[in-house]
């Protein structure tokens, strides 16, 4: 593969990935990030690059394909910044050793040194040795965390879960599932699910967390409110963390979240480090943020004298503002929502914020 | 040996793996005219995108590997546009087969083309290229797949989605009645037209009925012109050269289905699933409507992408804006509205429920609603447009006023302060048509063609397309179909139907037999494949030769040219009349004539000699039906007249029996 003609093509197996999201080959948003870095992981692995420049365009332009095609799968251009982040980290390190200044390298980044960096780093044309090899290398690393981040998260059940409280969850989560039976083996508690529509899947959720023996009842979404005030945390996953600390989760989400508020019920997120995104809700764009499925769920398509009558709108996702969220349990921790911002930068480049 | 086989089954499995479509890219029809005058049906645009891709787009999208686009008309543009889409890159999920058959005139023809060609391996999907849809097709491979194990000769799986009969999501045409057998989903009965008033009432054969414990019949269904096929349906085509559209296959199918071994599987799609096809302009614009509403996801305008689109935003009343739109201050897009990329509305423009493509000019003041109006065209100041088409590039000037159900063809320039309800193109065309502009001339549709082939086609995309409200809608529908059964009085069922159409055709082909002076072998043939294509008994054909045969003359000489005709068609009466049921049958023919036209009367005498002479009738047989004619007091003319006849046969055989004595 050539580096300079990467940005017009898009190497094939990307987009058969796509297609297969699309298609719904996938069952969850882990499942579709850890095949996102996959690819990228082969892309570089396949890939001929003379520097640092070329390797990074390659992937830039992968990632903007992908971000492109699957605007609401935040994760997939996620993991192309984590990769980014990964290829400027290893040529830092790699021009380093090159220039002999090794002495100077600090653990601790300063400020100055950040200047500095990115002073020296504007471009990344010169040649590193191995730095295709160190990049694989650092990528099966951030790999091995990904896999590890559900059990990393279930592990803190313990802390967070106590005997005979009432936890309310809402829809189908694979890390929601996890971590409440983690926290069954050791304590006794109850659990309500929200069933959450024709889209939500909470009673599939219900019906595994019965399996492992867990108490657990299904409301309706219209019983949010009403059930609130006896619930003594709310556990929920989520779809995205935006960058102010704001959720894309699972229509009802919010309806969920304004109730704990008003019956001051702590909200606990659910959410890998992946699902941190540098994006925002920006009020221009309010719809694009969200996704609208068909009504069929909803109204019958053969109902014709009802459906010319009414108009509807079906959307997947809530905006939950970050002020009703009380802690984000990722897989390092639990953070609070004001501090979203600090893991971002911690995660992604800035240059890398916008793909 | 063991691994010749083993290889076998692989192969086999391969080949059960690749999932294959047939995409027929032409409607073989003139719904879409002016439109389609220079692009081919596939390629018109429905919310901004061509038909063609939408359908591909489903198609990858549901698993299909392998598609046969198979074109007819236009070739060369639909070769250029596939060869400009995603769908002839390396990384197309699709592996894309154009095929060119530039001489088919319907789907049969299409049909039996391909399996000249033998390009199909297996099970196949059959759809056509303007298919809207987003249905799932595996489950439906699985369940023909399934049957196809307990009846070998399951030939195609019909895929229908439920509508009730005033669904705006059902074209009239489309109207059917499907009886379906609910153990093992095969249809038994299949019937067009059911919903007009007058025919209120539906045959249905007694026997499906007795023999099965369970039937489904629906009178909700519309047919999405979606089907998978099995290997067996291509020579089915070739078989029954008659067999030209979908429908003709079912019927063929439903009526022969012990000679041909085959059967046909119903699959009703779930409310979740959509598909339809854009054969008409109700249903272009009711898919338009539908994608608008979603209910095509993950099919619908924002969610589409290529990489030289720019994304659709989908905002509140279902407005969708590409990227980059001009919208003045003033101006107001609501209700269900897409607008192209590139295009600029001007001060105090409203767009309401309409399409606008890309790079389009619209003026001040103007006013859109129900309307489509395509790429690149230009709208002037103050024109209203109102359930209007207007096709790719046209100019509309300043004032124009354009309403219910006006079509303009590409690169129409409509003159200033014009009114209009008409559809216009923009060039005179081969017949002249009435001028009214630069480009912009009337389109006469040719009436002769559409009173015998569809004649209430124009006057359906009238009143489907101008009437947003529903009920007016249900009542035009009816309107229609009254007059249509009117014309059609005379032929109730379907099975007398087909026999008036064998009969017609063996007048033609012995008229045309005895002034060619084609061999009578010939015309034997030309008739009895006549018969199997009208599925018709033999006892009738009997009747209709003979009747066609008295009938031929005209009738100023009748008598002489019954004498010549008589002479000449002998080989055929001698090949047909060959056993007493069929000589009652000639004679009841006789006698049905004779009873119609008083001309024959005269000749009744002569007809009877001439077969018995050449012992075609035998004696017994018409003595018999003689002493039957006696008791029939309408038919005493003829009674009268075959009396010196008969009386010489008695004498005849009293004379003969003497003789024996």
């Amino acid at each position: 593969m050539k580096a300079d003609s990467s940005k017009e093509e898009v190497h094939p197996c990307f987009l058969r990935f796509v297609t297969d999201v699309k298609q719904g080959k996938y069952s969850g948003s882990s499942e579709i990030t850890s095949k996102t870095l996959d690819l990228l992981k082969q892309l570089i692995a396949d890939g001929e690059f003379s520097n640092a420049q070329g390797m990074m365009d390659t992937i830039r332009a992968h990632g903007r394909y992908l971000h492109k095609a699957l605007p609401l799968h935040a994760s997939v251009g996620n993991m192309a910044r984590r990769v980014l982040k990964i290829v400027r980290e290893e040529y830092a390190a790699g021009s380093k050793i090159i220039k002999n200044k090794s002495e100077e390298i600090d653990p601790q980044e300063s400020l100055h040194k950040i200047i500095t960096s990115v002073e020296s780093g504007e471009d990344y044309s010169s040649h590193v040795p191995d730095l295709k090899s160190g990049v694989l290398e650092h990528i099966s690393e951030f790999e091995m965390e990904l896999e590890t981040s559900i059990d990393n998260i279930a592990q803190q059940a313990q802390e967070h879960i106590h005997s005979n409280e009432i936890i309310l969850t809402l829809g189908m989560s694979h890390v929601v599932e996890s971590f409440l039976r983690k926290a069954a083996a050791h304590r006794k508690f109850d659990v309500i699910v929200v069933d959450c529509g024709p889209i939500g899947k909470g009673q599939q959720l219900a019906v595994s967390l019965a399996k492992s023996k867990i108490n657990t009842t299904i409301i309706g979404d219209r019983a949010i409110v009403g059930i609130m005030s006896r619930v003594n945390k709310v556990i929920i996953g989520t779809h995205t963390v935006m960058a102010n600390g704001g959720l894309r989760a699972l229509r009802s989400c919010h309806a969920v979240a304004l109730a704990a508020k008003h019956c001051s019920v702590p909200v606990f997120v659910l959410a890998p480090l992946y699902k941190l995104t540098p994006q925002y809700l920006c009020s221009y764009d309010q719809d694009g943020f969200n996704s609208y499925i068909a009504p069929d769920g909803v109204l019958d398509f053969s109902d014709h004298p009802t459906l010319s009558q009414i108009k509807r709108y079906c959307p997947v996702f809530d905006y939950v503002p970050p002020e009703l969220i009380t802690l984000f349990i990722s897989n390092t921790g639990g953070h609070a929502p004001s501090y979203v911002y600090r893991l971002l930068s911690e995660l992604y480049h800035p240059d890398d914020y916008e793909i | 040996m063991s691994r010749g086989k083993s290889n076998k089954d692989l192969e086999s499995l391969k080949t059960e793996d690749v999932v294959q479509a047939v995409v027929v890219a032409d409607n073989f029809s003139d719904a879409f005219v002016p439109m389609t005058n220079d692009v081919p049906s596939c390629l018109l645009p429905l919310v901004n995108t061509c038909l063609l891709d939408h359908t591909l787009e489903w198609l990858s999208n549901a698993g299909v590997q392998e598609v046969f686009l198979f074109c007819t008309r236009q070739v060369e543009k639909v070769r250029e546009h596939v060869k400009n889409s995603k769908w002839s890159s390396e990384a197309s999920p699709l592996l894309l087969n154009v095929i060119v058959s530039e001489t088919c005139l319907t789907l049969g023809d299409a049909m039996r083309d391909l399996d000249a060609k033998a390009l199909i391996r297996g099970d196949f999907i059959l759809v056509m290229g303007d298919t809207v849809a987003n249905v799932n097709l595996s489950p439906i491979l699985e369940k023909h797949r399934r049957l196809q194990k307990t009846d070998k000769g399951l030939a195609m799986t019909v895929v229908y989605k439920y509508a009730g009969p005033s669904h705006p999501g059902r074209a009239p045409q489309d109207d059917i009645l499907v009886a379906v057998d609910k153990k093992t989903s095969k249809i038994l009965f299949h019937q067009k037209r059911v919903s007009s008033p007058d025919q209120k009432k539906v045959h249905i054969p007694m026997e499906i009925i007795m023999d099965l414990p369970s039937i489904d019949i629906y009178n909700d269904l519309v047919d999405t012109h979606v089907s998978v096929c099995s290997a067996s349906v291509l020579p089915l085509f070739s078989d029954n050269f008659d067999f030209q559209t979908c429908e003709d296959f079912i019927k063929g199918l439903l009526m022969n289905e012990e000679i041909l071994a085959s059967s046909l599987a119903a699959y009703f799609l779930s409310d979740s699933e959509y598909a339809a096809s854009v054969n008409s302009w109700p249903m272009y614009r009711n898919v338009t409507q539908n994608m608008i509403h979603r209910w095509t996801y993950p099919l619908v305008p924002d969610m589409l992408i290529s990489d030289n689109e720019k994304p659709y935003q989908y905002l509140k009343g279902n407005v969708y804006k590409q990227h980059p739109v001009t919208l003045s201050r003033s101006s107001i897009i609501q209700d269900d509205c897409v607008i192209g990329g590139g295009s600029k509305v001007g001060e105090g423009s409203s767009i309401t429920r309409s399409v606008v493509g890309r790079n389009c000019q619209i003026g001040n003041g103007v006013k859109i609603e129900d309307s489509f109006v395509w790429d690149g065209c230009i709208i002037e100041d103050k024109c209203s447009i109102i359930r209007t088409v207007v096709g790719c590039n046209c100019i509309v000037r300043q004032g124009a006023s354009l309403s219910q159900g006006c079509i303009l063809g590409q690169g129409v320039q409509c003159p200033a302060k014009f009114e209009c309800s008409q559809r216009l193109q923009s060039s005179p065309g081969d017949e002249d048509f009435e001028r009214i502009g630069d480009a912009a001339y009337i389109v006469k549709l040719d009436d002769d063609e559409s009173d015998s082939e569809d004649g209430r086609a124009p006057q359906i995309w009238n009143e489907l397309f101008s009437n947003e409200n529903f009920d007016d809608e249900v009542d035009a529908d009816s309107d229609v179909s009254s007059e249509l059964s009117d014309a059609s009085d005379r032929t109730m069922s379907p099975v007398l139907d087909d026999t008036n159409l064998f009969y017609n055709e063996v007048v033609d082909s012995l008229k045309r037999g005895f002034e060619d002076k084609l061999h009578c072998d010939n015309l034997v043939l030309e008739i009895n494949s006549s018969r199997y294509a009208y599925n018709v008994s033999m006892r009738e054909v009997n009747l209709l030769v003979v009747k066609a045969i008295l009938n031929l003359p005209e009738s100023d000489s009748y008598l002489t040219q019954l004498w010549q005709m008589l002479t000449y068609f002998m080989p055929i009466l001698k090949n047909y009349i060959k056993n007493p049921v069929a000589q009652i049958d000639c004679l009841q023919a006789l006698k049905e004539v004779a009873g119609a036209e008083s001309e024959m009367l005269s000749g009744v005498v002569k007809f009877l000699k001439v077969l018995y002479d050449q012992d075609i009738l035998s004696e017994e047989l018409i003595l018999k039906w003689h002493s039957d004619l006696k008791t029939d007091p309408e038919s005493k003319d003829l009674c009268r007249v075959a009396a010196p006849f008969i009386k010489w046969l008695e004498e005849a055989e009293e004379e003969s029996e003497e003789e024996s004595e």
